[in-house]
């Protein structure tokens, strides 16, 4: 490792007898399901924003920051074969890690075997959790003291063009503009703000038919949440807890503003969404300090959601626990107040968690009580379930193997939980054991037993069971294959629910993913009938380049709904199909997408979208 | 109704069982962490995914603990 006037310089000489594992070509977070080296910085020790830089032996890149979950600034990787494993090298320019002019820096290198599930670090305590603990990572000296780039983060402004063909019916044709920025106000902190966001960025396919007494819960991709929600839902420990401020129920909106940044051992956020006839507001302090004896955290958090027609509702949450590195033992608590004009009965308007437990690298054991009110909603919030209290015990043991021997690891579990409602009837339990085995083929197998009942929307209390069988190859990678089968006794009748996955190398850069789900309701229940819903999808993804890839993706999801806790019946039905295509670029300065429907759309966007991004100072997610 | 699944003992047994099976010897423990002082080059090294002499003057590492299998790394 080196450094020169404007950037930190690594190289990696790896020696692996294993064949490569390599098989990402895109930049993109599946680098880390290869082989890969990587680097983790902490300019401010156990404080501060976080980096993360990942490359396989190729040398496609991928990185992770705490300042943006959207964090892609432009570095290089660049890596090749040898006769005895492979070689990266690393270049990551100081500009892009917002050190506050810190030259004193914790870090650790990593290398990862798929082959061996092994993980050779540089620095290793058997007292830390995890290999990227910033406080058993290794200090670097000197770092950027001959910089010739400034420590202070730059300004950054992305503006956004976007044109729309699209029919009548759908809306007729559009173009739109507006822009992001980014203002640093201190060398960790930021002002950010959106004007005419924009919604139509390519997304995940995040349609699914698994079986589910309760909602789904879908991912933030909007830019400034990414960047404007970092500090929030910072939680020492939770299970099966709400989630407190869930920014994919904020609507679209016209304009937002943030600040957000660390300083010290303090995290902070705070936005404001403004829409139509809608503002959404939230401040986040987070405080965490972590030495090698202790790890102490408390979040303080505030949600608020103002409408034009008089409605206000507020959340008011502190979520804190201890932790003693030695000897892994832990406390938490976790308790949030809704009030405003949803709330008539101010004392069934709450969460509340408390636990202790032993967490180690191998072995978790957790015990904790809930309770979460009967009209504990927030607006902004993710409640899987309101009026339950009761009790919850988690164990999981994982016993690592040699990487020689047949069998890498077998990973055992146990769930329990218990919770009654406010008149004391049982609304909810879960009886779950959960065996798996990762054989050194890349094979692996689980087998699961999984009792659980709900108080469903008619206050009726019923199974729904997720007893599982599970076979599959190479899972964790990039081409996985894995058939699952779901069964057990589900609402009044039996659920009998298989999956089939794989994704098969077409060529080096093209990769074909193959899916089919089926859920088969099986009743004689008076009023019911028993049916199946299929969910078929196929996607083809070529990796063009390091910067380019292009899409296609196709999928149709028919049949009955699967009975769920939170509906009357009947649970109605679908018959629905969704065809996109997706061309995607980011260089340096730039960012284009031209894209054919929405992948994310349970049925097929008839629309066409050419979308340019200019990003001005500072990289995207900085 | 709560329902208990059958492999509560089996899983127990399992585990204390398995523990034995090619466990790997546990890595010495390093409370005090590494520390390197960054060598400072006056251009860039080379970035071609080789090791060539622009790199003689990096401090040089050494990844040797295998944090899944706690031991040294192979």
């Amino acid at each position: 490792m080196a450094q020169d006037s404007a950037g930190l310089d690594i190289a990696f000489v790896v020696t692996q007898a294993e064949p490569l594992i390599q098989r990402q070509q895109t930049n993109g977070s599946s680098v880390t399901s290869d082989d890969y080296v990587g680097v983790y910085l902490y300019p401010h020790g156990t404080v501060g924003f976080q980096y993360a830089f990942f490359a396989n032996p190729e040398g496609t890149r991928y990185q992770t920051s705490s300042e943006n979950s959207a964090y892609t600034p432009q570095w290089t990787a660049i890596g090749h074969a040898t006769p005895t494993g492979y070689v990266v090298t690393m270049r990551i320019p100081l500009e892009v890690i917002r050190s506050g002019g810190s030259t004193t820096w914790r870090a650790q290198f990593v290398r990862a075997t798929v082959a061996t599930n092994g993980l050779a670090s540089w620095t290793f305590s058997l007292r830390e959790q995890n290999v990227n603990d910033p406080a058993f990572a290794g200090t670097l000296l000197g770092v950027g003291v001959k910089r010739s780039t400034a420590s202070r983060p730059k300004p950054r402004a992305q503006i956004y063009g976007l044109g729309e063909a699209t029919t009548r019916a759908n809306g007729g044709n559009t173009s739109r503009i507006g822009a992001d920025f980014s203002l640093p106000v201190t060398p960790t902190a930021s002002f950010v703000g959106t004007l005419h966001p924009d919604y139509s960025n390519v997304e995940i396919d995040q349609q699914t038919i698994a079986p589910s007494a309760f909602a789904y819960q879908y991912t933030e991709v909007r830019p400034f949440f990414t960047q404007a929600a970092q500090a929030f839902n910072y939680n020492f420990s939770c299970s099966d807890c709400p989630t407190l401020l869930y920014t994919p129920a904020i609507p679209t909106f016209r304009e937002g503003y943030a600040l957000e940044g660390t300083q010290g051992p303090v995290t902070f956020g705070a936005y404001d969404a403004i829409g139509d006839g809608r503002v959404d507001q939230a401040e986040a302090f987070d405080y965490n300090k972590e030495t090698t004896e202790n790890f102490f955290s408390a979040n303080f958090q505030r949600v608020a959601v103002d409408t034009s027609t008089g409605l206000h509702d507020e959340l008011n949450s502190f979520q804190g626990g201890i932790n003693n590195q030695k000897t892994h033992f832990f406390v938490y608590g976790n308790v949030a107040f809704e009030s405003g004009d949803l709330v008539t009965v101010p004392g069934e308007a709450n969460y509340q968690e408390y636990g202790f437990g032993y967490a180690s690298a191998t072995t978790v054991a957790v015990l904790n009580a809930q309770r979460i009110g009967a009209q504990f909603d927030p607006v902004d919030s993710f409640v899987p379930q309101t009026d339950i209290t009761g009790y919850e015990w988690f164990a999981r043991k994982t016993f690592n193997f040699s990487p020689t021997y047949f069998l890498h690891d077998i990973q055992v579990a146990d769930f329990y939980a218990r919770y009654r409602n406010r008149f004391g009837d049982l609304d909810q339990t879960d009886t779950s054991e959960r065996t798996q085995f990762d054989f050194r083929n890349l094979i692996t197998a689980k087998v699961n037993f999984s009792a659980n009942g709900v108080q469903v929307a008619d206050r009726e209390f019923l199974p729904f069971d997720g007893n599982l069988l599970y076979l599959g190859y190479k899972v964790n990678t990039v081409t996985p294959t894995y058939v699952q089968r779901t069964y057990g006794k589900y609402y009044h009748g039996q659920l009998d629910a298989n999956t089939y996955l794989t994704t098969l190398p077409l060529r080096k850069r093209l990769n074909l993913t193959l899916e089919g789900d089926q859920d088969t309701y099986f009743t004689h229940f008076p009023g019911e009938t028993s049916g199946t819903q299929w969910l078929e999808r196929a996607s083809l993804d070529w990796q063009i380049t390091r910067d380019a890839s292009f899409d296609v993706g196709a999928r149709r999801i028919f049949g009955p709904y699967l009975p769920n806790s939170y509906a009357l019946p009947p649970f109605g039905t679908v018959k629905a199909s969704n065809v996109s295509v997706a061309f995607h670029l980011l260089n340096r300065r730039n960012e284009f997408y031209i894209v054919y429907g929405d992948p994310n759309s349970l049925s097929t966007t008839p629309a066409l979208f050419v979308k340019w991004i200019r990003y001005i100072g500072a990289p995207k997610g900085t | 109704m709560i329902r208990f699944g059958p492999l509560t003992p089996a899983l127990v047994a399992l585990g204390w069982f398995s523990s034995f099976l090619g466990a790997p010897a546990l890595a010495a423990d390093s409370t005090s962490p590494d520390t390197v002082t960054v060598p400072t080059l006056a251009a860039p090294p080379s970035m071609q995914g080789t090791i060539d002499v622009s790199w003689d003057p990096a401090a040089k590492l050494t990844l040797g603990q295998d944090f899944t299998y706690r031991r040294p790394a192979a």
